[in-house]
């Protein structure tokens, strides 16, 4: 269960974005049946999220004590959405490192005063797929470890295209893309009055090219992200 | 308003020239058996054109007013198997080149131009 606030007031309604979409490809695809088409849209939005993460959210996580742990991230949306990937952890806005899986007993946080306190931070964490946290010491009795945000990449689990819930702005940063997955789905598949190879190949190239650009875009959190570290450069 | 089976049956009833209602020469019960078969034909080269009324139905007699039964990008299709078909039959009025043209034409339409 997840306590998440953080997309109160975020703006859900991708359907008219989508059914631009549909309309735009419609024509395009000569034979194919329209709730076809609708169908095939959907699971194309599916599969361009899974494989580019580039929709991400920031999920508040409830204060956690070794009673909730490990502790699966569940997307707030989660009848529409499930959480794809952990893509990090912050706590009081600092990240935690990602810690490779282990068995190895390591003390609980940080001992600056002798005492591991509701302030003591774990060491590390690492992730079972898709979205299980552990942390890589256990939370000891009567600690409960707070302020932790999650940023975690989402997919669409609607197969309906009128049910899918996901922001627009979203689908519109990725509409070329998801236009391209969803072109080259239909193209490649056989004995179709549509069927063509060369197409296929073209907007399968397309296709990997803006989910590997949104993959990019995604990490640097599209344009938001921190400032990348460089050496100082001479000003003169 | 959405086409229904008798929709179908008087398309096929005029290109068959059977639209003498006291004398078909097809029976409506003929002409239903053979759409279904087109049905099924259909639903091995073209599942998607049942996702309209999955899990799908066929056609029957006892109800001629209902809806067709698979999305309508396949009534012309349908008609042309039944036509197709019925010409197979073996009688006086029956053509097999005819037949044969129908029935490659269900094909064509159902697949594009592509030999399967």
């Amino acid at each position: 269960m997840s306590n998440s606030d953080y997309r109160d007031g975020i703006e859900d309604d991708c359907n008219g974005t989508l059914l631009e979409i549909l309309e735009e490809i419609a024509p395009k695809i000569p034979g194919a049946v329209t709730q076809y088409i609708q169908k095939e849209l959907v699971y194309s939005v599916r599969e361009y999220f899974r494989l580019s993460q580039s929709w991400l959210e920031y999920l508040r996580l409830p204060a956690l004590n070794q009673n909730m742990m490990p502790y699966n991230v569940n997307p707030v949306d989660n009848s529409n959405s499930k959480v794809y990937a952990i893509l990090g952890l912050t706590r009081n806005g600092l990240p935690l490192h990602r810690g490779a899986v282990n068995n190895v007993t390591t003390e609980f946080g940080a001992r600056f005063d002798g005492s591991i306190t509701k302030n003591s931070s774990p060491r590390a964490y690492y992730c079972n797929p898709p979205a299980t946290i552990y942390f890589l010491s256990n939370i000891p009795d009567g600690v409960e470890v707070d302020n932790l945000i999650a940023q975690v990449s989402l997919v669409p689990l609607t197969t309906n295209l009128s049910n899918m819930s996901m922001p627009e702005w979203i689908i519109e940063q990725n509409r070329e893309g998801i236009i391209a997955t969803a072109m080259s789905r239909m193209y490649r598949e056989i004995n179709k009055p549509y069927t063509s190879k060369t197409d296929a190949e073209y907007y399968g190239r397309l296709s990997r090219y803006y989910i590997a650009q949104a993959k990019v875009m995604a990490q640097k959190n599209y344009g938001n992200g921190e400032h990348q570290w460089m050496f100082p450069r001479a000003t003169r | 308003m959405a086409w229904t089976i008798n929709e179908a049956i008087a398309s096929i009833r005029e290109i068959l020239k059977d639209e003498v209602s006291d004398a078909y020469r097809y029976s409506d019960e003929s002409l239903i058996r053979i759409m279904n078969i087109g049905f099924t034909e259909l639903h091995t080269k073209r599942p998607d054109a049942f996702i309209v009324s999955e899990p799908w139905t066929v056609a029957k007699v006892s109800d001629m007013d209902a809806e067709f039964p698979v999305a309508l990008n396949f009534f012309n299709p349908i008609i042309y198997f039944v036509c197709g078909y019925a010409e197979l039959r073996d009688d006086e009025y029956s053509r097999d080149q005819r037949a044969a043209i129908l029935l490659e034409q269900f094909r064509m339409e159902v697949t594009g131009d592509k030999r399967v």
